[in-house]
């Protein structure tokens, strides 16, 4: 190998001197089916380096050392065209053909050492066009980008509050780890994505997502599973999202300036309550603005350029639910001969505010719930006063140098940061009756996370000839992640308006904790292509970290794959197999692999206490997947077919240890690798145009995908874990609903009401769907008018309603009158209407035993829906704007109206069955449960207009 | 050459991260914990002020696990013996389940006190084994005794108890076991360790230190029935002396005898045959109740909310030489030994009797009234076979230990 790359290199050097003298000029332009110039089209030699993309006005100039070079000119969603440079010199304007599923420019991340064409990934990576999906849904953060646009991926919002966490739902779901966020990795930085619940409950944590201004955006793709994502080692079970921020382009500036306006509204009335109106008077409408202006271009030093100034003020349909982020960005790039850098900064600026509805017993939808008489723990005053916020600075910044000391030979480095402090602020002001509290309390927290990552890599594509190349990759990668909380709590202030933590007179608490990870991987790759047809590859990866035990030397991720393409078919255009086997990993919490002490004040002095029982043997759950698929493409009409298989080995089941091993059992659950859990899924998915009209003035795009997913618990270990109405037991769903229910019991003489009996425990349902998918169209009309649709839907889950629970059991018989859940109510007052022993009042006491809020297994409710997510009318104005202005300074502007979630159908019980009232991801080191709907705020119905302008 | 080195510098910094482990390794952890193998230095285990210990961390970790066990263990035995009784609405079930020997091993409450149980012996195992670890050069040599004779004694006490209070076998016929370490052990041969670990902390004892241990000694031998011929040389080394008491502090964690049965609470109550027998100022003075008008039962008054829990006492060496006596394991009078008992609690001398006969009945009468709320009338009502005057006769009771937690089963 060295022989060879020393040849290349004295091969480099005698040929430079020739490649200087003697150059052939290319000129010529690329222009659309309709004569319009295709900016930013690639125009490359093929076979080298040698390149440029054509200017404003679909202009370009190629030098180039051959006479006989292979000319190829490409752009996406264009079929890519290939000249002699003879043939391109006598005809110098090149005309692209639309091509709708062009898989051979898309590109994607591959691994973590490589990007690849779509065509030639043997896994299905989405590749999301983020402008295109703004324009046709109205979605303004991640989550409702990423929603319905992956198959196999379930995305939604916890809650309908502004700023509230994201739920993942990554194919199978084959683990118990409460931790099932992507890795998200933003221009090479690994992004922070905790939720932060320093001052609130999980249901009402800040999303670091939040911070992410979508206008930025250009691709997000996402990785699903192992047999993808093996490459990123330890922790990429859950799949992992790339996003890429935009460029510069062109030569010339462009200008564009984008401003939304949001209107929120409830999307729905409660109908169970006996008393509806107080909650249902609670909810208002929310105006909130999205502002943002983007600059782009390219320097005459030839180094591009992106920047941003972005402002998002959000107000939900909660009142005092806000919203607040200022943004900047600034993107600089540059691709030389022998060298590409890349720089990328962002900074936000975010406030939060976060009214407080949520579980707790102060919360306003409690309070306006729980009886017929509303706000029975405070007043509503009370409520108000109560100022719960984050503020946030964060920096997330980038740097990637990549050099080519000769052909074929990439070295490259990338460095990225990620910064974020937040400021949780709780304050429950003086004078007002919040229990035990009147003269105030008040919770401070400073909360810092950094993310650090830095690779090396280097590749080298060896051509065998022609038709065959090898390409190798080593890259080296080490991650640091940290977390720093402090906090304080006090109470009892002086006076009202005086509430400075120095002022109260008690402190409750004061704490100061620390969390850090650290990873370090090499990854090393080889992939085959021959023919541009079949590729093969396989990698491995090695992973160390402190979150790994001691006896644990370090971990190992294979991955391998192949494809095969035809092309030109009868019957397709393109045709691709694929199989991918991969493994990959999910990280140990904190404290799982070492046992620590904590220390405290005892009446002795200073001393310590037993805190967790490390495990030294500890090692993170690993994920094995088998994935196989075909892509196929015929015309205008694209179908994705994806099966896969998962077996997760080494799960973490956290124990209780018997006190006499050593450790008492109350002080920390003890983690051991476990359990198994197996999980398979079916994913199709269709996009295609099924009408154009001959004068193109009606274009009709339809795309819909269906997901089918099943996990089973395999093994526990033998250990049988339940947290409310969940469980971890073996044969069932991970995390699968198993409680029991009530039956009405009669007296056997006359026959009325006297009680309920409890069944056993059964299995009742889970909380992850069997199906999700989503299904919508765009059609476009007169060119320039264009209505798109978006559904998404779920089907075979359930959710435990714990709010109509603790509705239902928050009087007893004889406060019925009080009692706010209609069911109940209207149960016992039919059972009273009726003759006891009659089957009408066998009918209403069971009835009323079930809805009386004992058991749990009453509320396990199906959640299966449909929505409408999204509706989207858009008018691109860019020829009637210039007409009527008279001037050509504006490159495009576009008008237009979306509504978000529209219409809901479901068989849920509750408001809202797209919700989590646990919260989104987090670190938990005992079982959990998910899939709850606990007084949670259901989603909010949205009206947005947008009006963007390019200059 | 800029290539050459370009690609050197570049394979340089992919296999610089090789040495990557060190970097690992160094993560930072929180700074309220402390990882094992840090604990084993002097300064951890304390200093010395002028020649006087000075408790460090260790030391005190220890001491915590002593607080945390002590006045439930002895709440516990009390009401499973008759000085503890529940009322007719207690706000916690356990003291009424105790009494009434309703005790079920899922119970979260006997997770508690077994887990408080182990947690002394393996705190005092742990902070042993750091001492073993720890280099002793250059600390002087007070700081290394105490470090030692803690470690050795609490994980006596803890033995002790361990084999005095719990038993995972309900049924009498057969040999009483805990577990230790997740192993089967007979609770015989936990006192058999006890005693060797007790004797050993004997190298390290000061002379106050030896009357203590010493004292520990003397009641694990007459408790496990392991009574040497040497006794005598053991029950000297108590000494007599007024000062001998050993209390664990409750400064900032309350005392279960406050909390359950004090003036505040309605969890359990005085015995009203524990109160008829107080027959003497002595004992009175020792055991001081009251009627509490919230719900008109009796309560204790000889511990308010923080106060300390005595745990080895010189009434107690007094009594155990009290024993020694009445079975001729060592010379003595037994009456006076009972009256210096009574001198300490009425120093007046009304309380003193003028004969006493060495006979278990009047032997256990003082261990009753001058031992109460002190974990010793349960023991004595098992030794003795004593049918006691609790709630249920004593010997007809399932459950004479306190069970141990099915979570030790289940392995």
């Amino acid at each position: 190998m060295r022989l060879r790359i020393i040849g290349l290199l004295f091969c480099l050097v005698v040929i430079t001197p020739s490649y200087v003298m003697a150059q052939t000029i290319i000129k010529g332009s690329v222009v659309t089916e309709d004569n319009k110039p295709l900016i930013g089209a690639t125009v490359a030699e093929i076979n080298t380096t040698n390149g440029v993309v054509t200017d404003n006005n679909g202009h370009f100039i190629l030098k180039t050392s051959r006479s006989d070079a292979q000319i190829q000119i490409s752009f996406i969603g264009y079929k890519k065209q290939s000249f002699r440079v003879s043939k391109l010199q006598e005809s110098p304007v090149v005309t692209m053909k639309q091509d709708g599923f062009n898989l051979d420019e898309i590109q994607v991340q591959a691994s973590i050492s490589n990007r690849r064409t779509l065509r030639s990934t043997p896994v299905a990576v989405a590749h999301i066009d983020v402008e295109d999906k703004l324009l046709e849904s109205g979605a303004d953060n991640l989550t409702s980008v990423l929603s319905g646009s992956v198959e196999g991926l379930q995305v939604f919002q916890v809650n309908g509050k502004a700023g509230s966490g994201t739920k993942f739902n990554v194919r199978s779901s084959a683990s118990f780890s409460t931790m099932k966020d992507p890795i998200v990795i933003i221009d090479g930085v690994r992004m922070i994505t905790s939720n932060y619940s320093d001052v609130t409950s999980s249901q009402d944590a800040m999303s670091a997502l939040n911070d992410l201004n979508m206008d930025d955006v250009a691709s997000v793709e996402v990785m699903k599973g192992p047999s993808a994502a093996a490459s990123y080692g330890a922790e990429a079970s859950n799949g992992v999202i790339i996003i890429q921020t935009k460029k510069g382009k062109t030569d010339q500036m462009s200008v564009t300036a984008k401003v939304s306006t949001i209107v929120s509204k409830s999307a729905d009335d409660y109908s169970y309550l006996v008393n509806s109106a107080p909650i249902n008077d609670f909810y208002q409408t929310g105006v909130g603005t999205n502002a943002n202006v983007g600059i782009s271009g390219r320097s005459q030093s030839d180094v591009s350029y992106y920047a941003s100034v972005n402002y998002r003020g959000a107000e939900s349909y909660v009142p005092g639910n806000t919203d607040d982020r200022l943004g900047l960005r600034l993107n600089l790039d540059k691709k030389g001969k022998w060298y590409e850098w890349s720089v990328n900064s962002q900074y936000t600026n975010g406030k939060l505010s976060v009214p407080l509805t949520d579980q707790s017993k102060y919360s306003a939808t409690w309070n306006l719930m729980r009886t017929v008489e509303p706000w029975p723990f405070l007043t509503e005053e009370a409520w108000n006063a109560i100022d719960i916020q984050y503020d946030n600075d964060r920096y997330i910044g980038g740097a990637k140098l990549k050099l080519t000391p000769f052909k074929d030979f990439h070295v490259w480095g990338n460095v990225g940061y990620d910064q974020n402090n937040v400021f949780g602020y709780n304050l429950y002001p003086y004078g007002f009756d919040y229990g035990s509290i009147s003269k105030g309390q008040k919770k401070e927290t400073n909360h810092t996370t950094k993310s650090m990552n830095v690779e090396f890599g280097a590749d080298y594509l060896w051509r065998v000839n022609d038709r065959s190349n090898f390409q190798f990759s080593l890259v080296s990668q080490i991650n640091r992640y940290y977390d720093r909380v402090n906090s304080i709590s006090v109470q009892d202030f002086p006076s009202p308006g005086v509430d400075g933590i120095g002022t109260a007179g008690k402190v409750n608490g004061v704490s100061e904790n620390v969390f850090e990870k650290r990873i370090q991987g090499y990854y090393g790759e080889v992939n085959y292509t021959y023919d541009d047809k079949l590729f093969v590859g396989a990698g491995i990866r090695r992973d160390q970290s402190n979150l790994i035990g001691e006896n644990v030397a370090s971990i190992w991720y294979p991955q391998m794959n192949a494809a095969y393409v035809w092309d030109d078919m009868r019957w397709a255009d393109q045709f691709k197999v694929r199989g991918a086997y991969g493994e990959s990993g999910r990280l140990p919490n904190p404290y799982d692999a070492q046992s620590t002490y904590i220390g405290t004040q005892t009446p002795t002095g200073s001393a310590y206490d037993y805190y967790i029982k490390g495990n030294p043997n500890i090692q993170p759950e690993r994920t094995r997947e088998l994935e196989l698929g075909l892509d196929w493409t015929l015309t205008k009409h694209r179908v994705a077919f994806t099966s896969y298989f998962q077996k997760t080995v080494n799960s973490i089941i956290y124990t209780d240890l018997p006190p006499s091993e050593g450790w008492p059992t109350n002080q920390g659950k003890y983690a051991q690798n476990l359990g198994e859990i197996k999980g398979s899924g079916i994913e199709l998915s269709y996009n295609g145009t099924i009408y154009q009209s001959s004068s193109d003035n009606l274009k009709v795009d339809f795309f819909a995908n269906i997901s089918y997913q099943t996990n089973e618990v395999l093994s526990t270990g033998g250990v049988v874990q339940n947290v409310w109405a969940t469980t971890i037991r073996e044969g069932l769903p991970v995390y699968a609903f198993y409680t029991s229910s009530n039956e009405a019991t009669f007296d056997p003489t006359t026959k009325e009401y006297t009680g309920v009996s409890t069944t056993d425990p059964e299995y009742l349902g889970k909380p992850t769907p069997d199906y999700t998918g989503s299904f919508g169209f765009n059609v476009k009309m007169y060119k320039n008018l264009t209505l798109s649709a978006l559904f998404n839907y779920a089907m075979g889950f359930q959710l435990y309603n714990v709010t109509q629970r603790n509705i239902a059991r928050a009087t007893n018989d004889e406060g019925l009158a009080l009692n706010n859940y209609k069911p109940r109510v209207e149960a016992y007052s039919q059972m009273k209407e009726y003759t006891p022993g009659s089957a009408e009042y066998i009918y209403w006491a069971n009835e009323y035993a079930a809805n009386n809020g004992a058991q749990r297994g009453d509320f396990i409710q199906d959640g299966d829906f449909l929505r409408l997510s999204a509706l989207t009318l858009s008018y691109d104005m860019t020829s009637f704007v210039k007409e009527t202005l008279k001037t050509d300074c504006f490159k495009s502007a576009r008008l237009s109206f979306s509504g978000n979630n529209l219409f809901l159908w479901t068989k849920y019980e509750g408001s809202d069955p797209e919700i989590d009232g646990s919260g989104a991801s987090s670190f938990s080191r005992s079982a959990t449960y998910s899939g709850i709907d606990w007084t949670t705020v259901p989603r909010a119905r949205t009206f947005t207009t947008t009006l963007s302008l390019t200059f | 050459m800029k290539t050459i080195y370009n690609t050197l510098f570049a394979i340089v910094m992919i296999f610089s991260m090789s040495s990557c482990e060190s970097w690992i390794n160094d993560a930072e952890t929180s700074p309220n914990v402390i990882t094992e193998g840090d604990m084993n230095k002097p300064e951890y285990f304390g200093s010395s002020d002028n020649g006087s210990f000075v408790f460090g961390p260790n030391i005190s970790s220890i001491l915590n696990k002593a607080i945390d066990l002590y006045s439930p263990l002895y709440m516990y035995a009390g009401a499973m013996s008759d000085e503890v009784s529940a009322p007719a609405t207690p706000n916690s079930l356990i003291y009424r389940d105790l009494s009434q020997d309703n005790l079920n091993v899922h119970d979260g409450s006997l997770r508690g006190i077994w887990t408080n149980a182990q947690s002394l012996y393996s705190m005092s195992e742990l902070m042993l084994g750091y001492a073993k670890e720890t280099d002793w050069s250059g600390s002087e040599a007070v700081v290394k005794n105490n470090a030692y004779w803690y470690c050795y004694f609490y994980k006596g006490l803890a033995l002790y108890n361990l084999a005095s209070y719990f038993n995972a076998n309900a049924d009498k016929s057969n040999d009483a076991y805990i577990y230790m370490h997740g192993m089967k052990t007979s609770n015989s041969t936990v006192y058999l360790e006890a005693i060797e670990t007790l004797r050993q902390s004997l190298a390290y004892a000061d002379p106050y230190q030896k009357r203590v241990a010493n004292t520990a000694l003397v009641r694990l031998m007459i408790m496990s029935n392991n009574i040497p011929s040497d006794i005598a040389n053991y029950a000297n080394e108590m000494m007599i002396a007024n000062d001998l008491d050993v209390t664990i502090s409750h400064e900032l964690q309350s005392n279960t005898f406050y909390t359950a049965m004090g003036e505040n609470s309605r969890d359990a109550m005085v015995n009203q045959t524990f109160v008829d027998a107080l027959s003497s100022k002595a004992a009175v003075n020792h055991n001081p109740t009251t009627i509490n008008p919230g719900n008109n039962v009796t309560i204790q008054e000889r511990f308010n909310q923080f106060d300390p829990q005595v745990i080895i006492s010189y009434v107690e060496a007094e009594l155990l030489r009290a024993e020694l006596i009445m079975t001729n394991k060592i010379s003595g009078d037994f009456t006076e030994t009972i009256n210096r008992v009574n001198r300490y609690y009425d120093n007046t001398g009304s309380s003193d009797e003028n004969s006493i006969a060495p006979l278990v009945d009047n032997l256990v009468h003082y261990r009753r009234v001058f031992l109460s709320w002190y974990g010793q009338r349960l023991l004595d009502e098992r030794r003795f076979n004593l049918e006691g005057e609790g709630e249920l006769n004593f010997q007809t009771r399932k459950w004479q230990y306190i069970a141990i937690d099915d979570i030790e089963y289940s392995n």
